[in-house]
């Protein structure tokens, strides 16, 4: 096909395909360690800068906050010891998982090396 | 002098279309000449993705459910028949639309894989059909069975596309050309009775489309899906539907670079190999975009690994490397004729690592690669707030479509933005933009030239006006 014909296609399908555009329902941040303040309790909030420039914000978590290094669930507690003592901590990025229309944290998720 | 004028205008009018039927017969030899007869097939293209695995790429996404051909989707098209369409628009399937035809009828085997994979498949097509009467149809033959182009209205007879040409006919293994002519067998093993696949009545570039596809177009089923299991599942059905080139895949380390996963790949044989790196991926980790693109370069150029070598978190593909003490990259196979590029996809910005993304992209600029860069995300949306109210989020802040774009045009490549899944699986296909040439056949002519028919015609209509006068009168003056 040539790239003509491509861009044709790519225009038609997504004229034909409007309604059926992405919509975000948990939104992932990646976050530097030195940019995450973990809750005290599990069900309190969560602050972080989700870029170097970003404002802190904070989130709501609570029990079934999902928390999880190298793929492993732990508790948040143990998370908290787990990333204590991580050295380098501008480099090591935590994902938090935002559920958008609930206004909570879903899953808060990291791999250290 | 009125007679002689008359004519002279009906001889003209018959050289005229003489002339301009023989012409392609003219720019046979020239043409020949500039085809290598022995090129049966251009170099295979290149294809590096670099696919974004960092933790945004967890987001989820509510979605249209990719095309699966293999469930039967309810509609108004019938799903044993192919629709058809020539102008830029998916074909309905309403009562008006006679632009379909059976699925049975349908000989192009180079279709195959895209239909199945993502419902439609465009090429150069012909219908083996009668078709016309009156004079020009019996002047041109087009009144004999032969091939032409498609017809509205009919579903029965038979169709073919120029892909398909001196690999697959019909069925019969030794019959895999499209024959010239009327009133002959549809097939031949002769290549100088082919037909010129490119000129009239075999030009018509058509989109086919599955009637089970479009049905599934009108009834999305809508499923949440994380960024990343989208892209990957995308990257292999559209992997699925094409054939003939070869595929490397890349990924993001947490925080610096990213590692060749696949070294560059020859799909047809490997697609299995290709399949499980795909699966491996997982969102995690920051964007360092640039340095990815920095590996990349790299890698094509045959350097020493740098953060392949380095970061060990992905093992690079022992097949993309020359030596692994130290880690150097086995430059990939490339005729002087083959296209390579990266596509990069990713839904963020560069938020990690030392390098530049305009230095990179200057970097794959310095070596000839053309890199396509996808950004991947939604648009703005307004959601509830715990404190009430509606607050508005834009999912793809990070995306920096900027940046983005400046990498593809200062390679010569193109940014795309892709909102749903389809779009994204259709931007996918511009990997069938690199796809070698079908065959030396563009530059192909019949040697059977067939000037003299309308030049025979152009005699005769002056012959008939020079025996028959214009009126008893002009007959008495000459």
């Amino acid at each position: 096909m040539k790239l003509k014909a491509l861009f044709i296609a790519v225009a038609l399908v997504l004229a034909a395909t409007a309604t059926a555009d992405f919509r975000t329902v948990q939104l992932a941040h990646e976050v530097a360690l030195t940019n995450l303040r973990l809750p005290s309790s599990e069900s309190g909030t969560i602050g972080f800068k989700a870029c170097a420039d970003c404002e802190y914000q904070t989130e709501q978590v609570t029990v079934e906050t999902l928390w999880s290094i190298n793929g492993r669930r732990v508790s948040l507690a143990d998370f908290r010891k787990g990333i204590a003592r991580v050295p380098k901590r501008d480099e090591v990025y935590v994902t938090v998982l935002e559920h958008l229309e609930e206004d909570r944290v879903t899953e808060v998720s990291v791999v250290l090396r | 002098m009125k007679l002689i004028n008359r004519k002279a205008g009906f001889f003209g009018a018959g050289l005229m279309v003489a002339l301009a039927c023989g012409a392609p017969a003219l720019a046979d030899d020239t043409e020949l000449l500039l085809v290598n007869p022995n090129l049966q097939q251009a170099p295979k293209p290149n294809i590096m993705f670099i696919l974004d695995s960092s933790g945004s790429m967890g987001s989820q996404e509510e979605t249209r459910e990719i095309y699966d051909s293999s469930e039967t989707f309810a509609g108004t098209c019938d799903n044993d028949m192919l629709y058809w369409t020539e102008v830029d628009a998916v074909p309905s399937c309403d009562e008006d639309n006679e632009r379909f035809f059976e699925k049975a009828s349908f000989v192009c085997d180079a279709a195959t894989r895209q239909l199945t994979g993502i419902g439609s498949y465009t090429n150069v097509m012909a219908q083996f059909r009668d078709g016309g009467s009156g004079f020009f149809s019996v002047i041109l033959g087009l009144d004999k069975f032969r091939w032409q182009q498609l017809e509205s209205g009919n579903a029965s007879d038979m169709v073919e596309c120029r892909k398909d040409s001196g690999v697959h006919g019909d069925g019969d293994p030794a019959l895999v050309y499209a024959q010239a002519g009327g009133d002959v067998a549809p097939f031949t093993a002769d290549p100088d009775d082919r037909v010129s696949w490119g000129s009239w009545p075999t030009s018509q570039t058509v989109t086919v489309y599955d009637g089970n596809y479009l049905n599934y177009l009108q009834n999305p089923v809508m499923v949440q899906r994380s960024r990343i299991n989208i892209v990957r599942d995308v990257t292999k059905v559209v992997l699925n539907s094409v054939e003939n080139i070869n595929v490397g895949i890349m990924r993001f380390n947490n925080n610096a670079g990213g590692p060749v996963l696949l070294g560059m790949t020859d799909l047809d044989t490997n697609r299995a190999a290709v399949d499980a790196v795909l699966d491996s991926m997982n969102a995690g980790g920051a964007t360092p975009l640039s340095e990815a693109l920095y590996e990349s370069a790299r890698y094509w150029r045959g350097l020493p690994a740098y953060y392949g070598e380095n970061i060990n978190e992905h093992q690079t593909d022992p097949n993309a490397l020359a030596s692994d003490n130290p880690e150097v990259y086995k430059q990939p196979p490339s005729d002087v004729c083959s296209k390579n590029f990266n596509v990069l996809l990713t839904d963020g910005a560069n938020t990690a690592g030392e390098v530049d993304p305009l230095k990179a992209a200057e970097l794959a600029q310095q070596i000839g690669l053309r890199v396509y860069t996808i950004g991947i995300g939604a648009e703005q949306l307004e959601v509830s707030s715990l404190i009430g109210g509606r607050r508005q989020i834009n999912p793809s802040a990070d995306l920096d479509e900027a940046t983005l774009t400046q990498i593809a045009e200062m390679t010569g490549g193109r940014y795309f933005r892709a909102k749903d899944t389809a779009a994204l699986q259709d931007i996918y296909r511009l990997v069938d933009e690199l796809e070698p040439v079908d065959e030396p056949e563009s530059g192909f002519r019949p040697v059977r030239s067939l000037y003299h028919l309308p030049l025979a015609g152009a005699f005769a209509c002056h012959g008939r006006r020079t025996s028959e006068p214009d009126s008893p009168q002009q007959a008495g003056q000459t």
